[in-house]
């Protein structure tokens, strides 16, 4: 009987879907990893910070090519002529303050969030549709994520570097092998039991039954292309060379990678791992959630202030500069992030020419918990985007800025998704003017 | 599906008027309660949120019209200053709703509005707001909340109907349930009369525009639906908006001839280029397409801003003037369930807690899982708990390696018969296991499934066949969500199966699965009535594990679930230990099961105010209590004057302050949310908030005062602060003080408005004592205590569709003198337990 080999019976009802047995995950993925020339559609990559900052330390003060760069943003001189600073962008609508903030800033009250609605658009070419990966984001995380992959649904990004190493490259088995053929036959089984949940159910929980289903063939997905060949484009990626890992025996609370004091070593470790996932064509879209809002980090040894972000970011004129250390530390992480991405040579110019790294907040003025003049800036050519640049929209409106809703609508053009508007429209539709 | 449409020729936006503030008695009451108004906001965890939809356009560039700069003037100043208390739409909320005229008489009129702003409001600055200041206010208040021009008016408001708006967005994205025109009053149902029966408050004026909403088609799950606008004003129409709501969790996915956009519920459609200017006897068409799960209706609450555009009270009477006809839907006529239909997945503290049940194993089996989203504090909400593919991942990656240790380990304990001597074991291993994973018995179907594991060529002996099944069984969506969702029985409603109530008592009670004896109480059939459940639910709660779910509870209801992991400045508390954190953590366990299971009394009352406490050695030293500071066994002692009740507890007290000092506004907003269930708005945007600094001449509460001396923050802060102040003898770290920078601290305080905002129901107090006693006699506290069991018993955010269901379980509650165990068997006993409706919670 054919049901007692699920490897075999899956291929032959892949064949049947049509999509992904016409073209084997396998060739895929390696022409994603290929194919990158200037035309190819931008990656994505998300980098969100915490609380805010103080504009006037942030924002350049120039013109769009000739600009200056303040106290905070200052470590970002060393690749500024890969990055474009965006300053006069607010969000609109939603809610308030940091849980306000951080629902929006990649949904803009769409219901997904930005790098997962791209991410599904490519999700039939690459092993993941999208990757989430934090810094101590979910740990004792009272106010939010940036990601939702429905209404109200967040996706709690994975903080372990280590297993998210694993997720994403894996131990390869052979199409052959017992355990593969094993695992298969567990999601087939899985697949069996979820379909004839959904036809009891009918309409009911529809929703969840279908995302459960996409994300089980997904899994399948993998495993199947994984058997085939080497993950993605790279055999055996170099990463984690200083070995980093939770010490024998460690069972405390809270987890080893949340602790303040590895807290510098794994967003190492997830910028790196973020450049491999794009570099490998495991996927098209990467986010990364660097702690959570009101957060709570202590990093004294690496920043030289011993305040915690979150009450570094209620400045006065006494503490700015302790502000000012953490935004520095931060910007000089993200410009280790651009180099990365800059010095991975794809055979037709670097990673950084064709993607578009993100850099986000949830707030703008931290110490007035306001959605104006967001510290936003952008980094890489992807979709072509010339870079070197500093544009200021606040003269736009009449002088109220411009929406941020457009700047992800430019963010989705530039990934090759035509739309023209996503979430609020209170301030017209189409992409930010004069960024492209 | 049948063809389904409304015409609506009506003027709406005057009956909205008459609506929202006219005689209205069906929702005035309810929009009075302000932790009820709107729905539940459904938050991903934390404190702040701001349920309200800023769904104007802040631009009014399409509105035109000279008044227009005075909408814009009066939103810019409603936002800034009015916003925070009274919502974004008016729903209210620490201050009184403006969409009724029960909370807001003066909204009757703008004449009588913006002489009322400029001589109350703001409430602390009545004088910085003058005549302009509250007539551009009040015009924007009356105009809807909306900067488009809908009257012509030079006061927005020129027909004298008033223009309390908010009805047209119900800001309620909570759950599709809530938004269930018909969800509540199945009784003599008729659809199609009940809203014909709608009566019509007062003779609207003269229509001059008519909106028809068809659905052209309507599938499975999804639809087409046709709009049109027709014009007979006699004069041409220059701009148009068209707003309603989605009852259904219906949406919008593709349209033409429109810009549409949509938030949560709430539809907006514009025009495009060509189609902006409806001439006089002519119209406009457009439509889109849409999804939906399971119901497609037409919106009864279509609003069209359009100036000289009026509609006339059609068919529909408007989206809020049916749910006049929801509350008084009465009880004897059969409500509906009032919680939808659910699969909830396992959280990590149950797929613990039940592969250790299932398997005789333990482990820390669930490590890696993604970590939940809270909703409202809960870990357990099943509308945020969906699978990704790193749960598939994760999922599959514990499945194998509980299945290889399992038959390492516990092959002889899972297996019922011998493999060498009985060729049906496999079968009946599957049978027996499976009954245990998936709750109930399996299908044959199943049997068979999974009994063709142990067949396959991949597993080559019985024990690979044995650890495939199992990892197969713990991969299964049967396995990893508990199935809430019933049969049908008719009017919408649905009554869970005997193993579905099994399941729900004992996740409830447990938090793990259950087991044989409940597994065979199901079998019998005995958990259909409320007498078999009780009994159960009695058996369960003298297990240790009703303890530490019943103490989970607890720690979420008073958000102090951080608490072990979060920073507190050593050098500002160095007794803080992780030894002190830990007895904290075991204290606020043992203190609330006592209360609950053990305490002769056992009551709401003593939760707040029991004369005793339970302390090892190290936290007996930590509060300064008498008797051996090393003792490592709790007990049960005398409190002393400076300790008993929750509010006293060191967990709750570090948990809701700063790292380096105490909290008056956390704590005051922890006594609101939590233990009042009154909900308060963010801090309007622009304000600093950051803290006073520290002060070595200073109290915190005098340096926290300056909240109560500034007026625009006074507004809320009255509710916080004043409550807050009362617990400042305990520090940052929940220790007891008496003095602070020198000074003694005043522990007096005030709880403003006890019993909700607005209701004049204030008591001032001294000290941590009284307060609790003030909160132990709050009617507000009883029924909050119902409702934060309500939330987590269900894994839901209530909506006004419970607002039934929770008085009821609120009256038991009294009925049994506030006992915390009929918290829990009330619940327990309730029809509802067993009842769910249809309508899908994702």
């Amino acid at each position: 009987m054919n049901r007692h080999d699920p490897t075999r019976r899956r291929l032959l009802k892949g064949a049947l879907a049509g999509s992904l047995a016409a073209t084997p995950l396998s060739a895929l993925l390696s022409r994603a990893a290929q194919a990158q020339s200037s035309e190819v559609p931008a990656n994505l990559l998300f980098v969100y910070m915490p609380d805010g900052c103080s504009p006037d330390h942030w924002h350049p003060s120039g013109s769009e090519f000739d600009f200056a760069l303040p106290q905070m943003t200052q470590p970002l001189a060393s690749v500024q002529d890969d990055l474009v600073f965006l300053r006069g962008l607010n969000m609109y609508s939603g809610g308030s303050t940091h849980e306000g903030g951080v629902r929006k800033v990649l949904t803009a009250t769409h219901d997904v969030s930005l790098d997962v609605f791209v991410g599904q658009h490519y999700s039939q070419q690459s092993a993941h549709a999208s990757v989430h990966l934090g810094v101590a984001a979910s740990h004792q995380n009272g106010s939010g994520y940036v990601s939702y992959i429905g209404q109200e649904q967040p996706i709690t990004p994975e903080d372990n570097p280590l297993r998210a190493f694993e997720r994403l490259f894996g131990t390869p088995g052979e199409i052959g092998d017992l355990e593969t053929r094993r695992r298969l036959s567990i999601l087939d089984s899985a697949q069996e039991d979820l379909a004839r949940i959904s036809a009891q159910l009918g309409q009911t929980e529809k929703n969840k039954l279908e995302l459960h289903a996409e994300s089980l063939r997904a899994v399948e997905n993998r495993v199947l292309a994984s058997a085939d060949e080497p993950v993605g484009s790279c055999g055996n990626p170099d990463w984690n060379r200083e070995g980093w890992s939770v010490p024998d025996g460690y069972n405390s609370y809270p987890n080893y990678w949340n602790r303040d004091d590895q807290f510098a070593e794994v967003l190492r470790l997830q910028m790196d791992l973020s450049v491999l996932a794009l570099q490998c064509g495991l996927t098209r879209v990467v986010s990364l959630q660097l702690s959570h809002p009101v957060s709570p980090t202590e990093l004294q040894a690496e920043t030289g202030t011993s305040q915690r972000h979150h009450d570094s970011s209620h400045f006065s004129d006494a503490t700015l500069q302790d502000f000012i250390a953490w935004k520095r530390w931060y910007n000089e992480q993200f410009a280790y992030l651009v180099n990365a991405l800059k010095s991975v040579d794809t055979g037709s110019g670097s990673l950084l020419d064709n993607t578009v790294v993100f850099l986000c907040s949830e707030l703008g003025h931290s110490s007035l918990h306001n959605h104006r003049d967001m510290p936003f800036v952008l980094a890489g050519r992807g979709g072509g985007l010339q870079s070197g640049r500093f544009l200021d929209f606040r003269n736009a409106n009449s002088g109220d800025g411009e929406s941020h809703s457009k700047l992800l609508v430019s963010l989705a053009n530039a990934a090759g998704i035509p739309l023209n508007s996503f979430g609020y429209t209170g301030h017209g539709s189409g992409p930010l003017q004069g960024l492209y | 599906m049948e063809r389904r449409s409304l015409k609506r020729v009506g003027a709406l936006l005057a009956l909205l008027l008459l609506l929202g503030c006219g005689d209205y008695s069906g929702t005035a009451a309810e929009s009075g309660t302000p932790d009820d108004s709107g729905g539940t906001p459904v938050e991903t965890d934390g404190g702040g949120n701001d349920a309200g939809d800023d769904e104007t356009p802040a631009s009014g560039d399409d509105g035109g019209g000279s008044s227009n700069v005075d909408l814009v003037n009066g939103k810019s100043l409603y936002d800034a200053q009015c916003r925070s208390c009274h919502g974004a739409q008016g729903n209210g909320g620490v201050g009184p709703a403006l969409n009724n005229s029960t909370s807001c008489p003066s909204c009757a009129s703008h004449d009588t509005l913006w002489v009322e702003i400029r001589d109350t409001m703001p409430q602390q600055s009545p004088s910085s707001c003058d005549e302009g200041c509250a007539r551009d206010v009040a015009s924007y208040i009356m105009n809807n909340f909306s900067t488009v021009d809908a009257g012509g008016s030079d006061d927005g408001a020129g027909d004298g109907d008033g223009g309390i708006g908010g009805d047209d967005d119900p800001v309620d994205d909570s759950d599709d349930g809530s938004g269930d025109e018909g969800g509540v009053g199945s009784c003599e149902t008729d659809p199609d009369t009940e809203t014909e029966e709608e009566p019509a408050p007062t003779e609207p004026a003269e229509a001059t525009c008519a909106v028809e909403f068809v659905y052209r088609t309507i599938w499975t799950d999804g639809f087409t639906a046709d709009i049109k606008i027709s014009n007979f004003s006699g004069a041409e129409v220059d701009g148009w908006t068209l707003r309603w709501t989605f009852a259904n969790g219906e949406r919008a996915t593709q349209w033409w001839s429109s810009e549409l956009s949509q938030n949560g519920t709430a539809v907006e459609a514009r025009p495009v280029s060509y189609n902006g200017r409806i001439s006089d006897n002519g119209s406009v068409e457009f439509g889109f397409n849409g999804a939906h799960s399971g119901t497609a209706e037409v919106p009864l609450d279509l609003t069209l801003e359009a100036e000289g555009c009026f509609l006339e009270a059609g068919a529909g009477g408007g989206g809020s003037g049916s749910s006049g006809d929801d509350s008084e839907s009465p009880l004897p006529c059969g409500e509906r369930p009032p919680t939808p239909r659910l699969l909830r997945l396992q959280t990590r503290w149950e797929y613990e807690r039940t592969v250790a049940a299932l398997t005789g194993l333990s482990g820390d089996f669930a490590g890696n899982f993604p970590v939940e989203a809270r909703v409202i504090g809960y870990d357990n909400n099943a509308k945020v708990a969906v699978v990704t593919d790193r749960h598939v991942d994760e999922y599959l990656t514990a499945a194998e390696d509980i299945a290889a240790r399992a038959v390492a380990e516990r092959r002889a304990a899972l297996l019922p018969c011998d493999p060498d001597s009985n060729a049906n074991c496999a079968r009946e291993f599957v049978e027996s296991f499976g009954r245990r994973a998936f709750r109930r018995p399996l299908s044959h179907q199943e049997i068979t499934q999974f009994t063709d594991l142990f067949d396959s060529e991949i597993s080559p002996s019985f024990d690979q066949g044995m650890a495939l099944a199992i990892g197969a069984m713990l991969s299964s969506p049967a396995f990893l969500y508990r199935s809430e969702v019933g049969n049908d029985i008719g009017d919408g409603a649905y009554r869970l199966g005997d193993y579905e109530i099994a399941s729900s008592l004992s996740y409830l009670l447990w938090g793990s699965m259950p087991d044989d004896e409940l597994l065979q109480a199901a079998a019998d059939g005995a958990l259909r009535e409320a007498a078999g459940r009780l009994a159960q639910a009695e058996r369960m709660l003298g297990d240790e594990r009703a303890r530490e779910r019943f103490a989970d509870f607890a720690e979420q209801w008073l958000r102090t679930s951080y608490l072990l992991g979060s920073f507190k400045d050593p050098e500002i508390f160095p007794a803080l230990s992780d030894e002190v954190r830990r007895a904290m953590v075991e204290e606020l366990s043992r203190f609330v099961n006592h209360v609950a299971l053990d305490s002769t009394d056992g009551t709401l009352d003593e939760l707040y105010t029991a004369d005793y406490v339970f302390v090892n050695g190290p936290l007996r030293e930590y509060y300064g209590l008498p008797g051996s500071n090393s003792d490592t066994a709790f007990s049960m002692e005398l409190a002393g004057t400076t300790r008993g009740g929750i509010v006293a507890l060191g967990a709750v007290l570090a948990s809701h302050a700063h790292s380096n000092e105490s909290s008056p506004i956390k704590r005051g907003v922890f006594v609101r949310e939590r233990l009042l269930c009154q909900e308060l708005p963010d801090p309007p945007p622009d304000v600093d908030t950051t803290p006073p600094g520290l002060d070595p001449n200073l109290t915190t509460r005098e340096r926290f005062a300056q909240h109560t001396d500034d007026p625009n923050c006074a507004s809320c802060h009255q509710y916080i602060d004043g409550t807050g102040f009362g617990l400042e003898r305990y520090d940052g770290a929940g220790g007891y003080r008496t003095t602070e920078n020198g000074q003694l601290i005043d522990d007096s305080g005030e709880l403003v408005d006890r019993e909700g905002f607005n209701t004049g129901t204030s008591d001032g107090f001294a000290g941590p004592r009284q307060l609790a006693q003030v909160l132990a006699t709050t009617e507000a506290a009883r029924a909050c205590a119902v409702k934060q069991y309500y939330r987590y018993a269900y894994g839901y955010a209530e909506t006004s569709a419970d607002s039934q269901a929770l008085a009821r379980q609120q009256q038991r509650f009294a009925d049994e003198g506030y006992t915390l165990r009929s918290l829990i068997t009330n619940l327990i006993a309730a029809d509802e337990f067993i009842l769910r409706r249809d309508g899908s919670g994702s």
